[in-house]
């Protein structure tokens, strides 16, 4: 059991290291450095609310407008931006397997850790700054919006595990990815509510796995405005299948890499 | 257009103790970075295994995944993490080798060739292996950097194995109890020096 625990503490180091050569390289130490992991969906987070407010107006449907349109936004961008940067990651990682400690699973896991924290610390700065100047209000529901976010962040970690191991065995993966990135916008959930749902539609709606993740943070922002609707067992299998399919591949995928 | 295997290199069979120091002979092109990939362990052979039960060091001077952002105390926190030494220790002893200085905290982009190598030189040393993976690297350089890579290599690490990717004959003679072969996708350990750097020279 203790070389178990002891190659589960080298494997902790070693992401740790390779998640501090990725916010080093990134973003360099100049012009704020590894700040701009957030900067960039900052900017993206920023316009899309300034648009929608002034589109909308405060409210929609009884909603508050800012609140729908960033817990739709993050939450997605997280999803389509982390499995954007997990394709072709493998491709450039040759250099830094020539470290023995180092495998393709530590390079895959580096990868979709920085960018799930630079979406999280985006997510919190940004909640910080409407909540002061009065755009949003606290939550009612804290403990649902982080397990709305869980949830989210454990189905990008499978989808990104299965996604990133396949796209560097073809390139079809990413050639497909491109147009399905732009399917998911509507079909993730993000910016329809289950409430909007007639009952039988609803069913349909919530078979698919992010929206329930949508909707528990929903619930925990919204709750006064809108009653939501969510499945954990449905989307804890999805996640945890697509955790188990990506680990599964990856203990193939030395075999299948190209050294470049 | 013709499609096939091509076999790198094939049907390659040795082995390597403790301390010993093997020179690895043969023209470019030939297979030598293919072996040492493999026995590096970054590429998986087709047929065949590789038991290793010394600790093996980075190819020194491959890329090694220390990128022209970081610097120089970036590549040495990266190190120490990885290979589980203590950061201070790491930094201390690679620039001891390297004689960087200030420029410890610069980004590697701003280091001349010389430095790059004399930083990766200075970690892999910082580390301790049982075994160095070496790829013509200390045949180029200043003669200071030179001097102290043979001194550290050879007169340092008596007790360390090494198997070294060169052209120079002066320091096969001088170093190395065995030499490999690598001509043509074939290779072929020589107890025998002299024959052997004869041999490479003929080819």
């Amino acid at each position: 059991m203790s070389t178990f625990l002891q190659c589960l503490s080298v494997q902790f180091r070693v992401i740790g290291a390779l998640v501090m050569r990725e916010l080093q390289t990134r973003y360099g130490r100049d012009n704020l450095g590894f700040l701009w992991l957030m900067g960039e969906p900052l900017m993206f987070a920023s316009g899309v609310l300034v648009l929608w407010r002034l589109v909308r107006g405060e409210f929609q449907q009884g909603i508050p407008v800012i609140t729908f349109t960033l817990l739709g936004y993050i939450p997605m961008l997280l999803f389509r931006h982390t499995v954007s940067r997990v394709l072709n990651c493998l491709r450039d990682s040759s250099a830094l397997l020539y470290h023995r400690p180092v495998t393709l699973l530590d390079v895959i896991f580096a990868r979709i850790l920085s960018e799930i924290a630079g979406n999280l610390l985006t997510f919190a700065f940004a909640f910080g700054v409407l909540f002061a100047t009065g755009l949003m209000d606290w939550p009612t529901q804290p403990a649902l919006v982080f397990l709305g976010y869980f949830y989210m962040a454990w189905f990008t970690t499978g989808v990104g595990l299965v996604l990133g191991c396949l796209s560097d065995r073809s390139e079809l993966v990413e050639k497909f990815w491109t147009p399905l990135s732009y399917l998911f916008i509507p079909l993730s959930g993000a910016y329809f509510l289950a409430a909007w749902a007639n009952d039988t539609w609803r069913e349909y709606y919530l078979l698919l796995p992010t929206v329930s993740a949508f909707e528990l943070m929903r619930a925990g922002f919204l709750s006064d405005y809108v009653r939501s609707y969510w499945d954990q067992p449905y989307i804890a299998v999805w996640s945890a299948s697509t955790t188990l399919i990506g680990l599964y591949l990856f203990r193939s995928a030395h075999r299948h890499f190209v050294v470049r | 257009m013709e499609r096939g295997i091509h076999r790198a290199i094939d049907d390659v069979s040795f082995t390597m103790n403790r301390g010993e120091k093997i020179a690895v002979l043969g023209l470019n092109g030939a297979g030598k970075s293919t072996l040492i990939r493999i026995l590096s362990g970054v590429e998986l052979p087709t047929k065949g295994t590789v038991e290793r039960q010394m600790s093996l060091s980075w190819p020194l001077g491959f890329n090694t995944g220390f990128h022209p952002a970081m610097t120089g105390n970036d590549a040495a926190r990266f190190v120490a993490r990885v290979y589980g030494k203590p950061f201070p220790e790491v930094r201390g002893r690679a620039d001891d080798f390297a004689e960087l200085g200030r420029f410890m905290a610069e980004p590697i982009r701003s280091y001349s060739s010389g430095m790059q190598a004399r930083l990766a030189f200075g970690l892999s040393l910082a580390v301790d292996f049982d075994c160095y993976l070496v790829d013509e690297v200390i045949g180029a350089g200043d003669q200071r950097f030179q001097r102290k890579s043979r001194e550290e290599l050879f007169e340092k690490r008596v007790n360390c194995a090494l198997l070294l990717a060169i052209h120079s004959p002066d320091i096969v003679r001088s170093y190395c109890s065995k030499a490999l072969i690598v001509h043509r996708g074939r290779a072929k350990i020589f107890e025998d020096i002299e024959l052997a750097l004869e041999i490479y020279q003929g080819l």
